[in-house]
């Protein structure tokens, strides 16, 4: 233990140190301490090695050769994409800022509902209040004295007035207005608003094409001249002809305190004040500003024509409303070209149409924004004009340089079936060109302004409902430049529906694995209806709960995955292949009669299948799983007027592919059609064979396992055991073919000639006459070359030695002698530890005489593995590999039809080293160390190693064995292999010995 | 020239699709190990590798220049292969149901049965590795993996430098046992 730095300190150190990122004091300490403690020493040298194995266990790996170029085009069609996508709301904004947007919002949702109700008796309220605003005007209020409106009036009053303005009686209408729309109607201003409103107002509804009438003079000649001190009542507006006019808010009588904003409109500019705290700029410049006197009691809204607006909080801020004299001709809403926003201090926020905020701006930003084009603001960008910058080229080379009407806007609010508002729901306004996305504010709305170069049909929003996964399409009438919506969409009920799984047969299927999806073509995603999985009950009925209502032309994609058997898909609305019918208030899924068609591709050797329907919804992934090649053939199930798409790849051993293809595979009226990407890939139908083996009383013999051989080859065709009855059917590729099938029961083995054919097979074989048959000589022996017995390459770099030279076996060649038909098995059981532990996922390899491996098998859970059809009456070398549990080999020989259990112990490789006997040895010129492993299951095995250029010998994977001995030169070594396998064990000089001659 | 990840990311910002493939190209590398480390496939971590590299260009306008690009980007490699392992409990993959599969495994050709033995050795520690936790794991990989500063670890976790410590050398000491229980046995 060391006096300077206690052990807990040094090993909370440790990692730094280790690092190298500690400092140079501590790291003296560190090694002060490490120099006397041997346990944190120990310890450190326990961290080298952790981190040693580490570094070499966590190589980079590189991605596939053509991911770079996938991705870029990824990224290229995101981009086209997101091209003109709203922007999002800052994250940043307090929530004070969304209080107040809120209560706004709150305001205006009464209005809408008291539309129908106050339509009877606008004239009436409007003729009252107009009424009692000339007789309050004209009743002379005093200057600087407060009119009397009411508690919550308020008003604003002429502070100062340098030039010629007038009062008139034009109302400006805040919000968007509809636009041919049948679903809701636009809000309105306040009821007496409204309806001078609809005779003055330019740019809405029915009342447009009086706009071109409107102008100064005309409107001056309707006006009323106004004075320093006059109030404004709400509802009315201000048109500067000359000079500038200043305005102030002043509080109301009622106490309340309301914003102290002053406003100062220049000559030619048009403002409408609204209500307390709130006005629109229609035209002209106008600068607001926080009236310090007063005090300011809260934000002050400025819109723009046509919706939208500033929210200024506090600070000063000029707003610039230009005419637009084409705009105008257009009879366009608002009139208005650009309008600039310049916030010279304070802080404000810019509200979209529907009221949802769209940006913050602080001190020296700026936003400019054309009435039909998306916003664009800079920060404290000055007085240039940021739409010459083009800072997006994505977005510069498809803006309309005009900035000329080709923007519609689409905005509304989304509520719930009983009419909550919905916030952070995800929207996409989907238009055939583009696509944008957006989402719902903390009061429901939400706003869009796609481009829209013409009249657009077929736009639809499409709502998509977290946590549902649900995506609602709501269909939207013609957008044409220009359009304003203001759209109020409701969420439909959900509803239960209940539903019957039924198999090819018309039998209910049982326990199958349900899943729902709804696709949406022009989102091309396939979302999950619901969540989880459904599982058919005893009748295969089940009932999906809480599913929204389907709409029209929505399809509902039902994916049955039942026991055992492959998946099969269907639709609730007009099927692309399989249709879900309605009987009887159930929706019945039959399932189809699957066909397997089977891909012959020789040379493949890895076929990762993804399986998509066709039709509507092929872009979605049934499955993906790896198939088996046997043979270079793969067999895959196919659903009728469906297709299974296949991408198949060859691999090296890298991973990387080599080849690859797409094949799409389909069955239509019984013939299988398909297409096919890539080199040498033949999709067959295979041909239905069934057999039935007969025992020797003439029963059928269930339970026997068979295989059925390609003649020409020797390669397995199809592997299986009989059913019940004794029946199996096959499917057979290409039945022209000479085929052998052997039949293994109880170590007996017979074989049959299946005699070729074009047709369809119906053999019924009896054990007995099998029997009887003279069994053909060809064995499941094979060279190496054939894919199920292939040479490993990897293998040689695993031995340390030569195998070849140490395991000499006899020969095993293709054929066996004479006569030779019947196989044997082997049953595994492998451990390791001495029996304590069972060894799963070990692998068993059959060693061939030139040292080629075939796998035969993996061990299963307990550690079993049965490996069948193994060639008799020879030695067979059998090896079993497991990563971390070592090796064993076995030899054996196997009996006709015999069976054998075998216990294997696994044993971890050694690992030996240390230095070569000097002096004579060396002088002898040996080049190598020939190394026998003596005792244990490696026993009897010799190798040679080569020395390392230091002299020293170290050989890492030496087999387990109970000693080994070491030639060297004249000299001779041996080492009891003591201790655990996992300690390396040193050779030491002084057990060299010289060989005694 | 060389530009600096974040001096590319701000052009990406700006619109400038190029800068940001070069990111890619830098990036691809240390992206997709990471998603391998996590997913154990290549196709899973070729997927989750271009979904991160999407991602981080949809939020190209989120990221902070002041920061650095890599924990970013691992960042979202980490996430995005988190989604695809909890998809992927959600949507297994099946295996397949014939016999033909069944019985063709005994006789199937893998090539990757055999390893030499340094592969061996290093399958060993992946194979310790995944069994711990991801909160001790991915420290390490990203440590040794990467070869990263500790405090760009804790920025790519979204964890303190002292939180960071302790999983670092909790995740050593547990590495460390379990091997040393491996051999033992």
């Amino acid at each position: 233990m060391s006096q300077g730095m206690p052990c807990r300190t040094a090993r909370e150190c440790l990692g730094d140190y280790l690092d190298s990122s500690c400092p140079d004091i501590v790291r003296e300490r560190v090694e002060a301490h490490l120099l006397e403690c041997k346990d944190c020493s120990r310890h450190l040298s326990e961290l080298e090695y952790v981190e040693l194995r580490l570094k070499k266990a966590l190589v980079p790996m590189e991605p596939s050769a053509d991911f770079s170029r996938n991705l870029i085009e990824r990224l290229n069609d995101e981009a086209e994409e997101s091209w003109g996508v709203v922007e999002e709301p800052s994250e940043s904004f307090t929530a004070t800022v969304m209080g107040r947007i809120q209560e706004e919002l709150q305001e205006e949702a009464p209005r809408r509902n008291w539309k129908p109700l106050l339509r009877a008796g606008v004239l009436l309220a409007a003729t009252l209040l107009v009424a009692l605003g000339v007789i309050l005007f004209q009743s002379g209020v005093g200057r600087n004295q407060l009119p009397e409106e009411g508690a919550t009036a308020s008003l604003f009053q002429v502070e100062s007035l340098d030039g010629r303005a007038l009062l008139l009686n034009g109302p400006s209408l805040k919000g968007s207005l509809g636009l041919g729309l049948d679903l809701e109607e636009a809000p309105t201003g306040k009821a007496p608003a409204a309806k001078v409103a609809a005779a003055k107002a330019p740019g809405r509804e029915g009342s447009s094409k009086k706009a071109e009438a409107r102008t100064p003079a005309r409107e001056a000649s309707q006006g009323k001249e106004l004075q320093p001190g006059n109030p404004i009542p709400l509802g009315k507006e201000v048109l500067v002809l000359k000079g500038e006019i200043k305005i102030r808010a002043r509080a109301s009588q009622g106490g309340t305190l309301l914003p102290g904003w002053k406003l100062e409109a220049e000559a030619g500019s048009r403002v409408a004040f609204e209500e307390a705290g709130r006005s629109t700029l229609r035209k002209g410049r106008l600068r607001i500003s926080e009236s310090r006197e007063e005090g300011s009691g809260g934000s002050f809204f400025l819109g723009f024509p046509g919706g939208g607006g500033i929210l200024i909080h506090k600070g000063k801020v000029e707003v610039d409303v230009r005419d637009d004299p084409w705009a105008v001709a257009a009879g366009l809403p608002g009139g208005a070209s650009k309008i600039q926003v310049d916030l010279e201090e304070g802080e404000g926020v810019l509200v979209g149409v529907s009221g949802n905020p769209i940006q913050k701006l602080l001190p020296g930003d700026r936003a400019l924004m054309r009435p039909f084009e998306p916003l664009r603001i800079s920060h404290g960008v000055g007085v240039q004009d940021i739409l010459a910058q083009g800072a997006d080229p994505l977005r510069s080379a498809q803006t309309d340089p005009e900035g000329l009407g080709s923007w519609a806007e689409v905005g509304g609010r989304l509520q719930s079936a009983v009419g909550a508002p919905l916030s952070g729901i995800d929207l996409r306004l989907v238009l055939p060109q583009q696509s944008l996305r957006g989402r719902t504010s903390p009061s429901g709305t939400f706003h869009f302004r796609p481009e829209v170069g013409d009249v657009v049909l077929g736009a639809f929003l499409a709502v998509e409902v977290s946590g549902t996964n649900t995506v609602l399409r709501f269909e939207l009438p013609p957008l044409r430049p220009g359009a304003r919506m203001d759209l109020t969409l409701t969420l439909p009920q959900v509803e239960s529906l209940p539903a019957r799984i039924l198999d090819a047969e018309g039998a209910p299927l049982v326990s199958a694995k349900l899943r729902l999806f709804q696709w949406e073509p022009l989102l091309k995603r396939l979302v999950s209806l619901g969540q989880g999985v459904w599982v058919t009950g005893p009748a295969g009925r089940v009932r999906f709960g809480g599913l929204p209502l389907p709409q029209v032309d929505q399809r509902i994609l039902l994916v049955v995955e039942p026991r055992d058997a492959p998946l099969f898909v269907g639709y609730l609305d007009r099927a692309a292949f399989l249709r879900l019918q309605r009987e009887g208030g159930e929706w019945i899924l039959r399932s189809p009669k699957l066909t397997p068609v089977l891909l012959e591709a020789p040379g493949v050797t890895r076929v990762l299948v993804e399986e998509r329907p066709q039709g509507p919804a092929r872009d979605m992934l049934l499955r993906k799983r790896e198939l088996p090649v046997v043979g270079g053939r793969v067999r895959v199930m196919v659903v009728p007027q469906a297709s299974a798409i296949l991408r198949w790849w060859t691999q090296d051993a890298e991973g990387a592919r080599v080849h690859e293809g797409r094949v799409v595979a389909g069955v239509v009226a019984g013939a299988v059609k398909g297409s096919v990407q890539g080199p040498r890939v033949l999709i067959k139908k295979p041909q239905r064979l069934q057999i039935q083996v007969l025992d020797a009383r003439g029963e059928g013999a269930s339970g026997l396992r068979f295989v059925l051989l390609r003649r020409k080859d020797g390669l397995p065709v199809l592997f299986g055991k009989t059913a019940k009855g004794g029946f199996a059917n096959l499917l057979l590729v290409d039945s022209r073919e000479d085929l052998e099938l052997r039949v293994s029961d109880q170590g007996r083995t017979r074989s049959f000639d299946l005699p070729p054919t074009g047709d369809l097979l119906v053999a019924r074989l009896s054990f007995g006459r099998i029997a009887q048959k003279k069994a053909p000589s060809e064995t499941l022996a094979r060279e190496g070359g054939d894919p199920g017995f292939r040479l490993v390459g990897p293998l040689r770099s695993w031995r340390p030695f030569a195998w070849k030279t140490a395991w000499k076996t006899s020969a095993w060649k293709t054929k066996g002698p004479k006569g030779e038909n019947q196989l044997g098995s082997v049953q595994l059981s492998l451990s390791a530890g001495g029996g304590a532990r069972v060894v799963p996922s070990a692998r068993v390899y059959l060693l061939s005489e030139d040292g080629g491996l075939a796998l035969l098998g993996t061990s299963d859970l307990l550690g079993q593995v049965k490996v069948v059809d193994l060639p008799v009456e020879r030695v067979l070398r059998l090896l079993v590999v497991h990563p971390v549990e070592g090796a064993a080999m076995a030899e054996l020989k196997l009996r006709s039809g015999e069976t054998r259990r075998m216990l294997l112990e696994l044993h971890a490789r050694k690992r030996v080293g240390g230095a070569l006997p000097k002096g004579k040895a060396g002088a002898s010129g040996a080049r190598f160390v020939e190394v026998e492993i003596l005792g244990g299951p490696f026993g009897g095995i010799r190798t040679v190693a080569i020395p390392g250029a230091d002299g020293r010998l170290d050989l890492k994977d030496l087999p387990a064995g109970e000693s080994y001995r070491f030639r060297y030169g004249g000299y001779e070594a041996r080492l009891n292999a003591s201790g655990d396998a996992k300690t390396s064990q040193v050779l030491r000089p002084d057990l060299w010995k010289p060989v005694a001659k | 020239m060389h530009r600096s990840d974040e001096e590319l990311m701000k052009l990406a910002v700006e619109g400038a699709l190029s800068a940001f493939e070069i990111l890619v190209e830098r990036y691809k590398v240390p992206v997709f190990s990471l998603c391998f480390q996590m997913l154990r496939s290549r196709e899973d971590a070729e997927e989750a590798s271009q979904e991160t590299f999407l991602k981080a260009y949809r939020a190209r306008h989120l990221f902070d220049l002041e920061r650095r690009f890599g924990p970013w980007i691992l960042k979202i490699a980490t996430n995005t292969s988190r989604d695809a392992l909890r998809k992927r409990k959600t949507m297994r993959e099946y295996p397949s149901s014939d016999f033909l599969a069944r019985e063709a495994d005994h006789f199937g050709s893998d090539a990757k049965g055999v390893m030499d033995p340094t592969e061996l050795e290093a399958e060993e520690v992946r194979m310790v590795l995944e069994s711990l936790s991801e909160e001790n794991r991915l420290p390490l990989v990203l440590k040794y993996l990467h070869g990263m500063k500790n405090r760009e670890i804790a920025e790519t976790l979204d964890i303190s430098l002292t939180s960071l410590k302790v999983r670092l050398s909790r995740g050593r000491s547990i590495l460390h046992s379990r091997l040393c229980q491996r051999r033992e046995a």
